[in-house]
């Protein structure tokens, strides 16, 4: 609508305002997370980041206009090797992308520089802080966007 | 005439309004991905909305997944539930909603009514989609066929709050065609309907609500900013600003 009310003249301020804040979110939680990291001594450049939740809301398969694509995005441009998992995304449904999708990383090896939680899925409240300090490197850069961890390293 | 309605579209909207109609109306669904139609077939819906034994009962109550239009030419309400993305300009993208009026528009006849459930800007269901239908059928708007609006308003994940339960908001191209979609959605919505004034008055009442949930989200996020740097914890203070528990969740939606 703020596209056709433009058409009509009308610049919708405030609705494009708060869509501006939305939006920019993305990049805000990207630029802190690598603030966390420089600040736990990790070297941001090839360094391998988890990004647990790619839906627009909890508990649901929905990824419409989800915008944690955009916080794998920023992190790639700072060069970021970032996997992203997501218990409710059907593999099948995202391959298309260019993204790296993994399985369930609690149940792999591979250690990670920083993990960020981006949605609340009931499976990932469920998980103790030790299961996340399990898949992280040593000094874990726990960003918590959701609330859902104890001490995380930081949450919005 | 009976009522026969085809639901074109099998998302996350289509297809649980198409099992809500299958109850009392001969019902087809149709949607152009076939491994969509072949998936629900087996009683497979991707989108969680409907459960296995739900997507059975559909079949049961004698509904037919089809990708062929030929299957849907029989009809004579056609309800088009076709996602309405937006690209980073914050343009909609038409193109799902005008594909499926030139396919309806197809098989489109006379005294029938096209619905559109899509969200939309005011103005698209009559400005848009009806030139398309009138352009591929030959049919005069308000003389040979009729449009309707009801947007969907499905919380996708929500099991609580599904289409019957949650108030539909409806409307027509003319007097007597708002009062047929009306009581057509009112036979099967338990939680009734809101007969719009206009086919504008109800899109733009879904926008309205779309709006609202970004400027809420807007709110909480540069709260959330501004407290960040003043390394105050927002959660905290959320908590403490509604210690009812207003919800949590409008803190940030990604």
């Amino acid at each position: 609508m703020t596209y056709k009310a433009q058409e009509m003249g009308y610049k919708p301020n405030l609705i494009l305002g708060a869509r501006q804040i939305n939006n920019g979110m993305s990049k805000y939680i990207a630029e802190r997370t690598i603030k966390e990291m420089i600040t736990h001594d990790k070297k941001i450049k090839g360094a391998n980041v988890l990004v647990l939740g790619l839906t627009f809301k909890e508990d649901c398969p929905d990824i419409r206009n989800s915008k944690v694509f955009d916080i794998i995005d920023e992190l790639g441009d700072y060069g970021c090797s970032v996997d992203a998992y997501d218990p409710w995304i059907d593999k099948k449904d995202v391959e298309q992308q260019n993204y790296t999708f993994i399985t369930d990383p609690f149940k792999a090896d591979k250690k990670y520089d920083a993990i960020i939680i981006v949605v609340g899925h009931k499976a990932f409240k469920e998980l103790k802080r030790s299961e996340f300090e399990g898949v992280s490197t040593a000094e874990p850069v726990l960003i918590d966007i959701k609330g859902i961890v104890e001490s995380p390293t930081w949450r919005l | 005439m009976d009522t026969k309605i085809a639901v074109i579209g099998l998302g996350y909207v289509g297809l649980p309004l198409a099992h809500a109609f299958s109850v009392k109306y001969e019902v087809v669904g149709f949607d152009i991905a076939q491994w969509c139609i072949d998936e629900l077939n087996s009683g497979i819906d991707r989108t969680l909305e409907l459960s296995e034994a739900q997507v059975k009962e559909s079949l049961a109550n004698g509904m037919v997944f089809t990708a062929d239009l030929n299957e849907i030419a029989d009809y004579n309400v056609y309800i088009v539930t076709v996602p309405t993305p937006i690209d980073r300009s914050n343009r909609p993208d038409l193109t799902p909603l005008i594909k499926s009026s030139e396919s309806v528009g197809k098989v489109l006849k006379k005294d029938d009514i096209v619905i559109y459930e899509s969200t939309v800007y005011p103005g698209v269901t009559e400005e848009v989609c009806v030139p398309v239908l009138e352009e591929m059928s030959g049919l005069k708007f308000n003389e040979d066929f009729y449009c309707g609006y009801s947007p969907e308003r499905i919380n996708p994940g929500d099991k609580e709050h599904t289409v019957t339960k949650i108030l539909k908001v409806t409307a027509g191209s003319t007097p007597e065609i708002a009062t047929m979609v009306d009581n057509l959605y009112k036979s099967i919505i338990t939680a009734g309907t809101h007969l719009a004034s206009s086919i504008k008055v109800a899109e733009a009442s879904k926008v309205i609500e779309n709006t609202q949930k970004d400027v809420n989200i807007a709110l909480i996020n540069e709260l959330a900013l501004i407290f960040d740097t003043m390394g105050i914890d927002t959660n905290e203070v959320i908590e403490a600003a509604a210690p009812n528990g207003t919800s949590l969740n409008s803190l940030l939606v990604l």
